[in-house]
């Protein structure tokens, strides 16, 4: 398939069969070059596959009704035809996923995948924005009608006022003007770390920082906290918690086996060995599982519904080819 | 394209030892958390041998890379394999077999599978950028995967050959050195780049057993999963490989 894409709506693709078209549905029309003028519906989203800074050939289509997920690419074409794609008065939610760099960042690909899952027509863009241009940025999104928007975390960073941007914007119905706003991060956390507490039947902490703190994590759900402001705590130290937060790499082979179902929560860029942490006998929560709870949350602000935990998995093991 | 192998002995060279590579780790058994081992040199040696096919008898720059990625090599058979790339750039596209035992998250489908692997689109992508035609690319360069199996677990998540288990691994890197030494011997480039510190690791232990002439450098590893990678990685290699004189 080939996108001309400047952007929405006008897309320019070319089809490689199969493809169900619906002469008769409403939705996308497809006006063919030499053939009959075709109409089609096409189930969004439409993916865009991003490479470095452009569009790239390839596109996802899927048509209904018969949910046929069908990909296709600009150098298989057997017959070749044009068609020109024109929307047809449907506006889908439309969502925004801000990074900086949003090279490489997996939202987009694990949005749509859930989407597609829940059989929801929302769509997905992702743009990079400068720290310094994103204040602009998300009033622009607001204004343009974005039914929500993610930021990377890389983005949330420290408001004028001390407080720490929210990560997640979005409207109740599509007629607010105005976005609600949270830190899902922060959210997704404080639901992990009261669950694992709740399954042993015991008060929230002793919480030990290893690390300049994290403003996104809920410190203060914690019974007693320490503060270990380097790269290393004492064996008593880790001990005594029950709750570890780490900004900063460790030297795992100096920590003492858990004895206490003790939770750890790794901030540190690049990650610690949480493999080797959990060999321990440690409970971890890491990157990677932070990335799916806030797709999660995310999902779940904006369209009220709850996708499979194991679609955003997949997906963004796909995208990321591990 | 230009299919060199008529009269190439890099080109036997490399077959022969890619065959050998194949056989030996055929014969490797590997415990769990390893469940679901490919070898693309066996079910997709008809892609891989075409790939061969393309080394020049003055190659100038080796890159090697760790080993396949799932919808990359292990789809087509070509080192960092992004299907279009291989397809419509190498123009190689041969029938493509399927591993004895099939995670089915993973499955293989060769050309046709619809998956596009982000660091192939982005190594073979800058090559395409600078050399424009393969056969340019090819005349002075040529790249490798260190080891040729794709590791999966149970989720079939994949496992990178550094976290094996010490015995496996130590018998899957004396295969991989041998065959490794054979392509540096074959080829005698002046550059061996690795692609990520894992690969440039086994070219600095590789020529330290050789005693070879070439230069060892690095790259940035193109995957979406290095975060220094997501921002213009073809700019900060280009400068990499300009600043070792590669390029």
């Amino acid at each position: 398939m080939r996108l001309k894409a400047g952007h929405q709506p006008a897309l320019v693709c070319r089809l490689q069969p199969p493809v169900s078209l619906l002469r008769s549905d409403p939705g996308m029309r497809l006006k063919a070059g030499h053939q009959p003028a075709l109409v089609c519906r096409l189930q969004p989203p439409v993916s865009l596959l991003r490479s470095e800074g452009a569009i790239t050939p390839t596109c996802q289509v899927a048509c209904l009704p018969v949910r046929l997920r069908t990909a296709f690419d600009h150098t298989r074409i057997h017959p070749p035809r044009e068609f020109a794609c024109v929307m047809d008065g449907i506006t889908e939610p439309v969502v925004l996923v801000l990074g900086h760099p949003i090279a490489g960042n997996p939202a987009q690909f694990a949005l749509e995948r859930a989407f597609a899952s829940m059989d929801v027509g929302w769509r997905v863009f992702s743009c990079d924005v400068p720290p310094d241009r994103i204040d602009e940025a998300i009033a622009g999104a607001e204004v343009l009608g974005f039914r929500g928007l993610l930021l990377d975390q890389n983005l949330v960073t420290r408001l004028d006022e001390g407080a720490e941007r929210s990560d997640l914007y979005w409207r109740g119905n599509p007629s607010e003007s105005r976005w609600h706003t949270e830190n899902v991060l922060s959210t997704w956390l404080e639901t992990e770390i009261r669950k694992h507490f709740e399954s042993l039947e015991t008060e929230i902490g002793p919480l030990l920082w290893i690390g300049t703190p994290d403003p996104s994590f809920p410190s203060k759900i914690a019974s007693e906290q320490s503060h270990s402001p380097i790269a290393w705590a004492s064996t008593e130290a880790i001990e005594h918690a029950r709750l570890i937060a780490i900004a900063e790499t460790v030297d795992v082979s100096q920590w003492p086996r858990c004895q206490n179902a003790t939770l750890v929560v790794d901030f540190a860029n690049p990650e610690n060995d949480l493999d080797q942490i959990r060999s321990l006998g440690y409970t971890v929560l890491g990157r990677e599982q932070a990335r799916i709870g806030i797709l999660l949350e995310s999902i779940q602000r904006w369209t009220g519904k709850q996708p499979m935990v194991d679609v955003l998995n997949e997906a963004i093991e796909e995208y990321l080819a591990v | 394209m230009t299919n060199r192998n008529a009269t190439n002995s890099n080109v036997r060279a490399l077959v022969r030892a890619a065959r050998e590579l194949s056989d030996s780790v055929d014969l490797l058994s590997f415990a769990e958390p390893v469940t679901h081992v490919y070898n693309p040199l066996a079910y997709a040696w008809k892609s891989h041998q075409a790939y061969l096919g393309q080394v020049s008898e003055d190659v100038k720059v080796v890159l090697l890379g760790m080993n396949p990625g799932p919808w990359g090599m292990a789809q087509t058979g070509v080192p960092f394999g992004e299907v279009a790339a291989v397809r419509d750039w190498m123009l190689i596209d041969e029938p493509v077999g399927k591993p004895p035992i099939e995670h089915e998250k993973r499955p293989v489908e060769g050309f046709q599978c619809q998956r596009s692997e982000v660091s192939g689109r982005r190594l073979w992508g800058l090559f395409q950028e600078r050399f424009q035609t393969p056969d340019a690319f090819f005349q002075d360069h040529f790249v490798l995967n260190y080891c040729p199996l794709v590791f999966m677990e149970e989720s079939a998540r994949n496992r990178t050959p550094d976290k094996l288990l010490p015995e496996e691994r130590e018998r899957l890197t004396a295969i991989c050195d041998a065959h490794l030494l054979t392509v540096i011997r074959t080829l005698d480039p002046d550059h061996l780049v690795g692609v990520g510190v894992y690969a440039e690791a086994c070219l600095k232990r590789a020529v330290q057993v050789e005693g070879c002439r070439a230069n060892v450098t690095r790259i940035l590893h193109p995957s979406p999963a290095s975060p220094a990678s997501n921002n213009d990685w073809a700019g900060k290699v280009t400068k990499q490989l300009e600043k070792a004189g590669v390029w």
